[in-house]
């Protein structure tokens, strides 16, 4: 609902004139922005992992990349009866700023995950924890139009599990993404 | 009502109803009873997404006013006011079958103000009069249906490891009655001003005026939107405490021909309140988890000078000011170490910031017919926050703020022009009309309103947007009066 009403108000304000300007914007210091958000398919056994590491830049300019930094994901909560498999997993560099590994879905998916990340004499550190999702249950075009007359229509349908809190976004690619915050046990559609 | 087809319509308006008994006890002694209603009701309807939004604010008003003319050298003025306020935060409900909307209501708060004063303007010599005066105010926030309860109090809490602020989750939620009481505060507000003429032509003025006010404007965008809401005082948010100086002086030149004024102001407010970064205020129902408390400061110098006489008239004033504020970090629990607060404690702008602000205007009679008049106006831009860099998150470009206020629109400037005919016939009519040719905005200026950053669709590459909403605007107008 909160996202709407800002879109109402975009909207309203798109209808007065806007122009392209050039502005004087203030720089600092490129600063490490790690991007790290790993999508699971659980139903695979094996997960190739993919974390993307960055330097900030000043709003204009483009984005840099960067390089020779260590990068390891420890599970906090492993346990496993093979001694030869660690809690931990290093990612290797495969191309400038994106590390990857491979690790079996389970140690991803269960217990506490934490990233470290040592680069330019520096230490950072996050932890996480895996979020499962419900899968979509049914999927169809519908026929209803908005303001232009040409806007697609999609309905789809979940279950949202009541239990807990749940935020969804929705990812119809091409970068286009709509937020629902699940608080009811019934279904809703679009 | 606005609306665009049935999708969007958007409805607002005050229902007011007004008692009123004047009553001359003699003919020194005037009184003024008023009783007073007023509803104020903004609504929202989005059909497409399947809701109605009401949110209003109701006021019932007592008001008993006396005026008393003891001599010709002094007025007592007193009187009593009270005032009942119903805050309708906000009420969603689905405006069909298949909205996916469930029908909400923010709490709503109630709250009490009564109000008693005195005040005297007093002549006490020919050429010194004074204006002095107290005010008495009782404010009491009274109860709801919910109302979070924090541990130590603290609904807002810093993060040491992220240096950020996040909301508090409450412990438990309280319920309470109309009749009870959240929070109380009492003030009294003296006032006291002092003209003394100097000379035929010339006068100095000062001033002082402390002021409480009770209820809060919460609204964490540059411009106002209709999502704004007003919020009473609590125990979490306190009334904001004016204290206000000025001193003035006044002189005219050659009869009155010409005048000149001055003034410098100095202002002190406390309880002053501003946003955690990242705060949502749209339909939260417990701002105190995203406020931290501050002061504030303004003071400046303003210049008037007038043209009175003669075919060529007009005015000129100047204005340079400085607003800002401070809300500094609280102790870290149990040490010795400051929170960030916002902008590490220091003064930065408050969001009115305007350092100068010009405004002249002038008239040209010509003859009977003919009369020209134009405008300029030059403020220094808003305060306002620019990205100072960018990340890349997801293949979305996001960008990234330094310190609050830290930069600025660029500067606001216009220039209007107008040309009045009264036609010579006029003076035979009974309708008596005149025509105005005006052009509002004469070389263009695309005055910011507000500057948006954003990544460009067609090239991918980032760009920063200005919002304007006048450009030149050419105008005829016909008046007329019976």
């Amino acid at each position: 609902m909160k996202n709407l009403l800002y879109c109402l108000l975009i909207i309203l304000l798109a209808s007065s004139c806007e122009d392209v300007i050039e502005v004087d914007l203030p720089t600092e210091s490129p600063r490490l922005s790690v991007d790290a958000v790993i999508r699971m398919d659980t139903s695979l056994a094996m997960t190739t992992a993919g974390i993307k590491l960055n330097l900030t830049s000043s709003f204009f300019d483009n984005n840099n990349s960067l390089s020779d930094a260590d990068v390891v994901i420890r599970n906090l909560d492993f346990v496993s009866d093979n001694p030869s498999e660690s809690d931990e997993i290093t990612f290797e560099e495969v191309s400038p700023g994106m590390y990857e590994a491979i690790g079996s879905t389970s140690f991803f998916t269960t217990g506490q995950l934490a990233l470290f990340i040592n680069f330019n004499g520096e230490q950072y550190y996050a932890k996480t924890r895996f979020v499962p999702t419900s899968p979509i249950e049914t999927l169809e075009q519908g026929e209803q139009t908005l303001f232009t007359g040409e806007e697609t229509e999609v309905i789809l349908s979940f279950t949202d599990n009541g239990g807990r809190n749940d935020f969804y976004i929705f990812d119809f690619g091409f970068n286009e993404f709509h937020g629902y915050r699940g608080r009811i046990l019934s279904r809703a559609a679009f | 009502m606005f609306g665009i087809n049935e999708s969007f319509v958007n409805t607002y308006g005050n229902a007011v109803g007004n008692f009123r008994w004047n009553h001359l006890f003699s003919d020194k002694l005037f009184s003024n009873l008023s009783l007073i209603y007023s509803d104020y009701y903004y609504g929202l309807k989005l059909d497409f997404v399947g809701f109605n939004w009401n949110s209003g604010i109701r006021n019932f008003n007592v008001k008993y006013d006396l005026k008393h003319y003891v001599n010709d050298k002094l007025q007592v003025n007193y009187g009593l006011n009270n005032i009942y306020y119903q805050f309708n935060p906000g009420k969603i409900e689905p405006s069909n079958e298949n909205s996916g909307i469930i029908e909400e209501q923010l709490i709503q708060k109630y709250a009490n103000e009564f109000a008693a004063y005195l005040d005297f303007e007093h002549r006490l010599t020919e050429k010194l009069s004074l204006g002095y005066g107290l005010r008495f105010s009782y404010f009491n926030r009274l109860g709801q249906d919910e109302l979070n309860v924090y541990a130590n109090n603290n609904p807002v809490n810093f993060n040491p490891l992220l240096y950020i602020y996040q909301e508090a989750e409450p412990i438990s939620i309280a319920t309470s009655g109309r009749n009870e009481s959240l929070a109380k505060f009492t003030n009294w507000e003296p006032r006291l001003s002092l003209s003394y003429t100097l000379t035929d032509d010339s006068s100095i003025k000062s001033s002082y005026t402390r002021l409480a006010q009770y209820l809060h404007l919460l609204s964490n965008t540059s411009s106002p939107t209709p999502l704004d809401v007003r919020t009473p005082s609590d125990a979490f948010v306190k009334p904001q405490l004016l204290d206000q100086y000025a001193l003035g002086y006044f002189k005219s030149f050659n009869n009155d021909d010409y005048s000149l004024e001055t003034e410098v102001f100095y202002k002190d407010v406390q309880n002053r309140i501003d946003y955690i970064d990242g705060a949502n205020l749209i339909a939260n129902n417990s701002i105190e988890q995203v406020i931290l408390n501050g002061e504030a400061r303004a003071y400046g110098l303003e210049l008037l000078f007038r043209k009175n006489e003669g075919k060529f008239q007009g005015w000129l004033s100047y204005t340079l000011s400085k607003s800002e504020q401070r809300t500094p970090g609280r102790f870290i629990n149990g040490t010795n170490t400051l929170e960030t607060g916002i902008n590490n404690g220091n003064w930065y702008n408050t969001p009115y910031d305007k350092t100068h602000d010009i405004s002249l205007f002038a008239s040209y009679d010509l003859n009977e017919k003919w009369s020209f008049n134009t405008n300029f106006v030059y403020q220094t831009g808003q305060p306002t926050n620019y990205p100072i860099g960018q990340f890349e998150f997801q293949g979305l470009a996001v960008p990234y703020y330094g310190l609050r206020n830290e930069q600025r629109l660029p500067a606001y400037n216009r220039l209007d022009i107008s040309a009045s005919l009264t036609p010579r016939k006029n003076k035979n009519r009974k309708i008596k009309g005149e025509w105005v040719f005006s052009i509002y905005n004469v070389y263009n200026k695309r005055n910011a309103a507000s500057i948006n950053f954003r990544r460009n669709d067609d090239t991918g590459a980032n760009e920063a947007v200005r919002t304007s909403i006048f450009g030149i605007v050419p105008a005829v107008t016909y008046n007329f009066k019976l």
